[in-house]
């Protein structure tokens, strides 16, 4: 078995990014959602804590507000029972306590004190000082129901003080009264003086024993100690006093000189007056001490420093209410923050993780597909050393495959397109751009070689009569054929090209002589005539073919192609299957041609063109049975001009269409002025070009100009010549067809002269032969244009066509086509070609000679 | 009744001295036997160990409970742990001789003594110190750097005023400083963690503790101690004492007290200490709490 190998963490992963994405997203996702509800719980937890918190302090707090108020109630109630004491005060005391019992088990029984065993402790301690204090004041109210035990002297002062007292008096007044009854005896006078004495001095003694006492309680004034010192001293001196008034009255006894009841008396007041003295004595002691009153010391040692306590207790827990409550929203505070802290935390991660993910797709995407653009730049550019980035993700991967198949696709097309661009789709030969390409090169060659090279420019004879007539077809495959030949008949270092159409062009490389050049012509020209084999059916084509030379023709490519087209277009005017080398005469042709055309097309303009009229006669009755319209151009400088100085140019270039149409329109409008001076029988002859044959324009232009002039069709002759029948026999039939449909008549014009057809007289609708002016100019004198002339005149009314002859210049001529039976003549034997005008007028002098 | 129980001492009196052998026999027999007699009594009954409820009765039991076991087994005798529920019952027992060892705080030890006859055998070591200062402690941010800022400030002390570190030294600092009673709030807290809280919390401007209150780790539980500092702190003081009842005998004072300042030397007296949340115990007199008579004077005005 293999070790089990450590895999990196990121084979774990999907190889893809939308995986990728997936599983991050899942686990941000699962992150952020422990996150948020952790945070949702903590919050919870925390403001659940605090409220709950809250709560319970709330109702420590009440129950602590309780409880002080309590307390004061209670020291206010001592105070007042100290100042004011009363059975009232016992049961609102006792009222007190029982309300601090409640407090203090409400305060007991609160979660917060419950939760916390230190202020459990104490909260049981507090509960313990209540009942220690409610003791204390009971035993306070007790002791101040006695009032012996309130006040210690006060017993002494009732049971001793008091009854010695009473008893010293009762024995003064007596001694006094045994004076008063024995006052006729002398020493009685001074014992009752003495005895008074003892009365007044023990009634002040008792006085200032009273104020004594009073001043202790504070009656008199503010400063009980002082004014006791005085009433003491008070005391102390009528107590002396007392004592020597008693020893004076001892003395007095001693001596006899008492009575009975006098002597008892002063026996008695000696004895409750020491037991008064000692019992004062014990009495000052008291109030002099601490404890003169037992209850201020209760109060002070027992009752007031549990109070004390209680109220620092209470203080304490106060205290810790405010630590928890400041603890509490320090923590809320610190909640918060960690809170504010944790959503900052959050902000910077989610930054981070956003710019972790822009690096991870930027790594994983953006930098791939930013090679695969600098691969696609380059791959614009055209660059061969393209480096694709190695794909760590099946996107990535796909992209770079896609960028591989479609360079792969884009090369293949650009290719195709390479060989579309410079190829002809139809025979695979360079097209006109290749071709002019390699021409360039050629001459570029011929400039650095010193060597010649020759252009041909090649053009099919007829192939747009088989195009035409066989179809397209048969056109293309001919011109593939031809294609294959001329490459078959040339070297591999030459070029074939086809420049459109039946235009073919061969670059003929390191020519030394024009013979070379001819030689390969004359192959070429023979390769052509051997017939072609299409569909079973032999077709024949011949071609013209232009030759210039670089450097001498010419060192630039238009300059070489214009010249070996102007040598092709020579050679086909010289004729079908031949060659011609360029010279410079041809271009000066070609430079007429141009500036006639120009000319032209300013007459156009300027309407320098004119219709002249020539009659034609009824041979038999001699008079005008219509007359042939004939086109001038009255030439600014050279002045009148027949159509032979022209009308190549017009049919050359498309000048001819917007003649032919001026000539038709003018034509028509004239023959209305002809009408009305001449009967309804005369007839206008037009002659039409066959370059218009293909062409709609000559009904289009016919029917409206008819209709708008009021003719009738059959009073047109449209001519067209015997060579345009035989040359463009497919379009003349179909042309000629419409015409008839139209209801115009046809004339075949300069019959004769061409490759004359019985044929074709049959099969076209051919209404009128016109009979050409060589071949009437030599009758009768010319045995065999005689011959012809009746031939022709014969065959023509053996088919039932109208004949017509043409340039009838002597009577001669014109007994000898009467003596024949043509038809009708025309010539300057009867008129020259004239104008529209002096056309009516020969009409009317006709007229009137007839009649 | 323990109060009623009697002690003996050895101390011989000229009177015990026999003159003629066989007397002199007799009473030497009967001298061992009176001698024996009173010490065999006290060991036949428990030894009561009381401490000051400054915690509750279960955390003081557990914490002390060791070192009652242990004292038992040196004094080869039952050791009673007796956890009072209030300071009245306690000082209420420390009044009637209930307890023959007792652990309080030094102004209890001083009104004990001077009132009951306790006398100090050993005291606490903490933290590896057998002393303890007081302290005033401030928030950092308080702006109060001396105690003279303490002018119209309320203080919070742990404790009662018969806390003898966090209240009384505390207090005698402040009037070191020239603050009199009444220049300043009075506050009370339960002990002096909580008057740390308080202060922490900004309930008070200061707190009365011992010096090292902001080092002990339950009250870095409670608070951020790097908030708070300490701007004075007192001459050191003898930490808390244990002290024996006058009722207990001088042997086996002496034995207790070398039981307890010896229970560092072994692991298991360690043990012992550490759940006692002592470093140590140490051999301790009377006079090492002058210094505290002094300063209870000057502060509660009651002389020890």
């Amino acid at each position: 078995m293999q070790p089990a190998r450590k895999l990196p963490i990121t084979s774990f992963l999907p190889k893809s990014i939308r995986g990728r994405y997936l599983v991050v997203a899942v686990l941000i996702s699962g992150v952020l959602l422990v996150i948020a509800v952790a945070g949702w719980r903590y919050v919870k937890q925390t403001t659940g804590l605090q409220v709950q918190r809250i709560q319970q302090r709330a109702e420590a707090t009440d129950a602590i507000g309780d409880l002080d108020s309590q307390i004061r109630n209670l020291e206010a109630s001592l105070h007042k029972e100290i100042i004011q004491p009363g059975e009232v005060n016992s049961r609102i005391l006792a009222r007190h306590f029982r309300y601090l019992r409640a407090a203090t088990d409400r305060l007991l029984e609160s979660d917060w004190v419950k939760a916390d065993p230190v202020l459990r402790a104490l909260g049981e301690q507090l509960e313990a000082d209540n009942d220690r204090l409610e003791r204390k004041v009971q035993n306070l109210l007790n002791l101040r129901r006695n009032i012996t035990n309130w006040f210690p002297a006060v017993g002494t002062m009732q049971k001793v003080m008091q009854p010695n007292y009473q008893r010293f008096s009762t024995q003064v007044r007596l001694a006094i009264e045994e004076s008063e009854t024995n006052n006729k005896l002398p020493e009685q006078t001074e014992i009752y003086k003495l005895l008074v004495a003892v009365r007044h001095a023990s009634v002040r003694l008792v006085s200032e024993f009273r104020l004594l006492v009073a001043n202790r309680f504070g009656i008199f004034s503010s400063q009980p100690n002082v004014a006791m010192q005085t009433r003491i001293a008070n005391v102390n001196i009528f107590s002396r006093e007392v004592s020597r008034l008693l020893a004076e009255l001892g003395r007095l006894d001693k001596s006899n000189k008492l009575g009975i009841q006098q002597h008892e008396s002063l026996q008695a007041m000696n004895l409750s007056f020491q037991r008064w003295s000692k019992a004062y004595k014990q009495v000052e002691e008291m109030l002099y001490g601490k404890n003169w009153r037992t209850d201020l010391p209760v109060l002070r040692n027992t009752i007031a420093p549990l109070i004390r306590e209680t109220r620092q207790r209470i203080s304490t827990i106060r205290l810790e209410l405010a630590v928890g409550s400041a603890r509490d929203i320090t923590q809320l505070t610190k909640a918060t923050k960690q809170l504010s802290d944790f959503v900052i935390f959050l902000a910077v991660a989610i930054m981070l993780l956003l710019f972790v993910g822009f690096l991870v797709i930027r790594q994983t995407l953006l930098v791939p597909i930013g090679k695969i653009s600098s691969a696609l730049k380059s791959e614009a550019h055209g660059k061969e050393e393209i480096t694709l980035p190695k794909a760590t993700t099946d996107e990535a991967r796909d992209l770079v495959e896609a960028f591989d198949e479609m360079r792969n696709q884009v090369r293949q097309r650009q290719a195709h397109l390479d060989f579309l661009a410079h190829h002809d789709p139809l025979t695979d030969l360079p097209n006109r751009v290749l071709f002019r390409d390699r021409l360039q090169n050629a001459i570029n060659r011929v400039k650095r070689q010193n060597t010649r090279a020759s252009l041909m420019f090649l053009d099919l004879d007829r192939f747009k009569q088989i195009n035409d007539s066989l179809g397209h077809n048969t056109g293309d495959k001919l011109l593939q054929m031809v294609a294959d030949r001329l490459t078959r008949h040339i070297r591999h270092v030459d070029t074939v090209a086809r420049l459109g159409g039946d235009e073919f062009a061969i670059i003929i490389e390191d020519v030394s002589e024009p013979s070379q050049v001819a030689i390969v012509a004359e192959k070429i020209l023979s390769a052509i005539d051997e017939h072609f084999e299409i569909e079973s059916r032999q077709l024949h084509v011949t071609t013209s073919i232009g030759i210039a030379t670089c450097p001498d023709d010419g060192t630039e490519v238009n300059n070489l192609i214009k010249n070996a087209d102007t040598a092709m277009y020579h050679s086909k005017e010289n004729g079908p299957n031949g060659f011609t080398f360029y010279s410079a005469e041809m271009t000066a042709r070609m430079t007429e041609f141009f500036s006639k055309e120009l000319a032209l097309r300013e007459a156009i303009v300027n309407e320098e063109f004119v219709l002249y009229y020539q009659p034609i006669i009824d041979a038999k009755s001699g008079s005008v049975s219509g007359c042939e319209a004939l086109l001038r151009w009255r030439h600014p400088e050279k002045g009148i001009l027949a159509p032979a100085e022209f009308l190549d140019v017009l049919e050359d270039t498309d000048l001819i269409t917007p003649v032919t149409k001026w000539v038709i329109n003018q034509a028509l409008c004239d023959f209305k002025q002809f009408l009305t001076a001449k009967r309804s029988q005369f007839t206008l002859s037009i002659n039409i070009s066959a370059r218009l044959l293909e062409e709609q324009l000559i009904i289009d232009t016919l029917r409206p100009a008819l209709l708008f002039h009021g003719i009738h069709a059959s009073k047109i002759i449209l001519e067209i010549t015997e060579d345009t029948l035989v040359k463009r026999s497919g379009q003349a039939e179909k042309f000629l067809t419409a015409l008839k449909d139209l209801g115009v008549r046809i004339a075949i014009d300069d019959f004769g002269k061409g490759q004359s057809s019985l044929n074709r007289l049959r099969r076209f609708p051919i209404d009128v032969v016109k009979i050409d002016k060589e071949f009437v100019c030599d009758v009768p004198t010319d045995a065999y244009d005689s011959e012809l002339v009746t031939a022709v005149i014969a065959m023509a009314h053996s088919l039932k066509k109208h004949v017509i002859a043409e340039g009838v210049e002597s009577s001669a001529q014109y007994d000898f086509l009467l003596l024949n039976n043509c038809d009708a003549v025309q010539g300057y034997l009867f008129s020259k070609p004239v104008s529209a005008d002096s056309l009516v007028e020969y009409l009317s002098e006709r007229t009137r000679r007839c009649s | 009744m323990r109060g009623q129980r009697r002690f003996f001492t050895l101390n011989a009196t000229p009177e015990n001295a026999p003159r003629p052998r066989f007397w002199q026999r007799l009473g030497l027999v009967l001298a061992i036997l009176c001698i024996s007699l009173p010490a065999n009594t006290f060991a036949d009954e428990a030894l009561t160990i009381g401490v000051f409820p400054r915690r509750t009765s279960d955390a003081t039991l557990k914490m002390f409970s060791p070192l009652a076991n242990y004292l038992g087994q040196k004094l080869n005798r039952k050791v009673v742990l007796n956890s009072a529920p209030d300071f009245n019952s306690f000082w209420e027992n420390v009044a009637n001789q209930e307890y023959d060892l007792v652990h309080y705080n030094q102004y209890h030890y001083l009104r004990s003594h001077s009132m009951y006859g306790y006398r100090v055998i050993v005291r606490n070591e903490e933290f590896g110190r057998s002393t303890i200062s007081g302290a005033i402690v401030v928030r950092k941010d308080s702006g109060i750097n001396k105690l003279q800022d303490l002018q119209d400030k309320k203080i919070v002390f742990g404790g009662g005023r018969m806390a003898m570190i966090s209240y009384i030294v505390a207090t005698h600092l402040l009037r070191q400083a020239g603050l009199e009673e009444g220049d300043y709030l009075t506050q009370f807290a339960l002990n002096p963690p909580k008057a740390c809280v308080a202060t922490f919390y900004r309930q008070a401007s200061a707190a009365g503790a011992g010096g090292r209150i902001l080092e002990l780790p339950s009250v870095k539980k409670l608070l951020d101690t790097s908030e708070m500092k300490l701007i004075a702190v007192s001459k050191p003081y003898a930490h808390l004492p244990w002290a024996v009842s006058k009722n207990v005998p001088t042997d086996i004072a002496t034995r207790l007290q070398a039981a307890m300042a010896s229970l560092g030397d072994s692991e298991k007296g360690r043990a012992i200490l550490k759940r006692a949340r002592l470093t140590g115990l140490v051999v301790s007199s009377d006079s090492d709490y002058d210094p505290h008579r002094e300063t209870v004077f000057q502060i509660v005005g009651e002389r020890y």
